[in-house]
């Protein structure tokens, strides 16, 4: 019987036997994880191709995967709902789910297999409250077919530092001068938002203290 | 990870020696399951979740390793992912992963979440696989951030080691002793 820690030296020799072999480590998520892998368990000489949110910098290639240009994005929502051509929707369809891959294959799905009419579909996805629910198929959470189990993945390997993540959020809602970034519906930095907690994390926030913008003027 | 168990019941190293973790009871239905579970399955499933299409690479060789299994997938057997549909926009892409492969090295596929890098990575892995030959086939380990490194190493014994299968066996010994 082998010790826990010499296991990884273990696998190593296994697999330094099995030469016509690819590994693949779909989802890797820690540089740690990916280097005690790689540098430890994995052979010399063994292709290994990885899928990870970040670069990490064990690996002899890197390769980053880009977003799709619009009209590839609504080819593949026709190609995934086996649309025909010609429906002046599906470009509406992509500009609101952002071009995103995973979000149209969902709803392609849907399309095909609900023979939902893009017209029902669409004001579902442009609704921010019905938006995550039209994107979940199926009753498990399976995060390759499921925006919300994808979102979900990157929630749970979330470590929460609250100011430098509140400082990053409050960058991404609203500008400089305190007024709403362009594209979120959030109104400017809100009143209870302007006490000492709030600003000793976002500097926005407290700018926005120094400077009141109009709905500060008008509600405190 | 905190809250989770280790459960390789199977193969040539007892549960106890996996990360010194025990086998606990089974969760009731209705908590939401935090438990890890590596084991391996070999074959394929029915590969369909309210019509998406997800094929598998189908043959004996071909493996996934599944670290996070929810209950509902504990009986399912599993084969890596491939891409079924002929649209795909990534041919760039996919022959520097195909080059550098072959000549053996370690290829990293990063983006942004749903993006498509896991679909990239099963394409890659379809085209390699009718292109050279994977006699030993496709290990495919998915989340293993979720698992102890321990219980990894055990689910790859399980499938490699002498003693998990009896072809690989035979095949070995016929190489040592033509």
């Amino acid at each position: 019987m082998l010790a826990p820690e010499t296991k990884p030296d273990a696998t190593r020799d296994l697999l330094a036997k099995h030469r016509s072999l690819l590994l693949v480590l779909d989802h890797l998520i820690s540089s740690e994880t990916a280097h005690r892998f790689i540098s430890v368990c994995v052979p010399d000489g063994l292709p290994v191709l990885s899928t990870s949110r970040s670069r990490h910098a064990v690996f002899n290639e890197s390769i980053p995967i880009r977003e799709l240009a619009a009209e590839d994005t609504e080819a593949l929502f026709r190609d995934r709902a086996e649309l025909s051509q010609g429906d002046n929707l599906v470009a509406e369809i992509c500009r609101t789910l952002d071009y995103h891959p995973l979000a149209l294959t969902i709803a392609a799905a849907r399309v095909k297999t609900e023979e939902l009419p893009l017209s029902r579909l669409l004001p579902r996805l442009a609704d921010e409250k019905t938006r995550l629910r039209a994107l979940r198929v199926g009753e498990n959470a399976d995060r390759d077919r499921n925006v919300w189990a994808s979102l979900n993945l990157s929630y749970r390997a979330w470590k929460f530092r609250p100011a430098a993540d509140l400082h990053v959020v409050s960058r991404v809602l609203w500008r400089d001068d305190g007024s709403p970034a362009p594209g979120q519906s959030l109104g400017p930095v809100p009143n209870r938002m302007r006490g000492p907690g709030w600003t000793a994390c976002c500097p926005v926030v407290s700018r926005a203290r120094r400077q009141p913008c109009r709905s500060a003027e008008t509600g405190a | 990870m905190a809250g989770a168990s280790s459960r390789s019941n199977v193969g040539v190293l007892p549960p106890e020696a996996s990360g010194g973790q025990r086998e606990t009871p089974e969760p009731p239905p209705s908590q939401p399951s935090n438990r890890v579970d590596v084991d391996l399955k070999v074959g394929r499933n029915t590969g369909r979740v309210k019509g998406v299409d997800i094929g598998h690479i189908e043959g004996p060789a071909a493996v996934t390793v599944n670290a996070l299994a929810t209950p509902a997938k504990e009986d399912q057997v599993y084969a890596p992912p491939v891409a079924r549909h002929a649209f795909f926009r990534r041919s760039d892409e996919l022959d520097r992963i195909e080059r550098r492969l072959r000549s053996g090295d370690t290829v990293l596929v990063h983006g942004m979440a749903g993006i498509g890098k896991t679909t990239v990575a099963a394409e890659a892995v379809k085209r390699l696989h009718g292109a050279i030959a994977l006699d030993e086939g496709i290990l495919w380990l998915s989340e293993i951030d979720e698992a102890p490194m321990a219980a990894i190493c055990d689910a790859i014994a399980r499938r490699f080691g002498d003693d998990a299968n009896p072809n690989a066996r035979a095949r070995n010994e016929a190489r040592r002793h033509p």
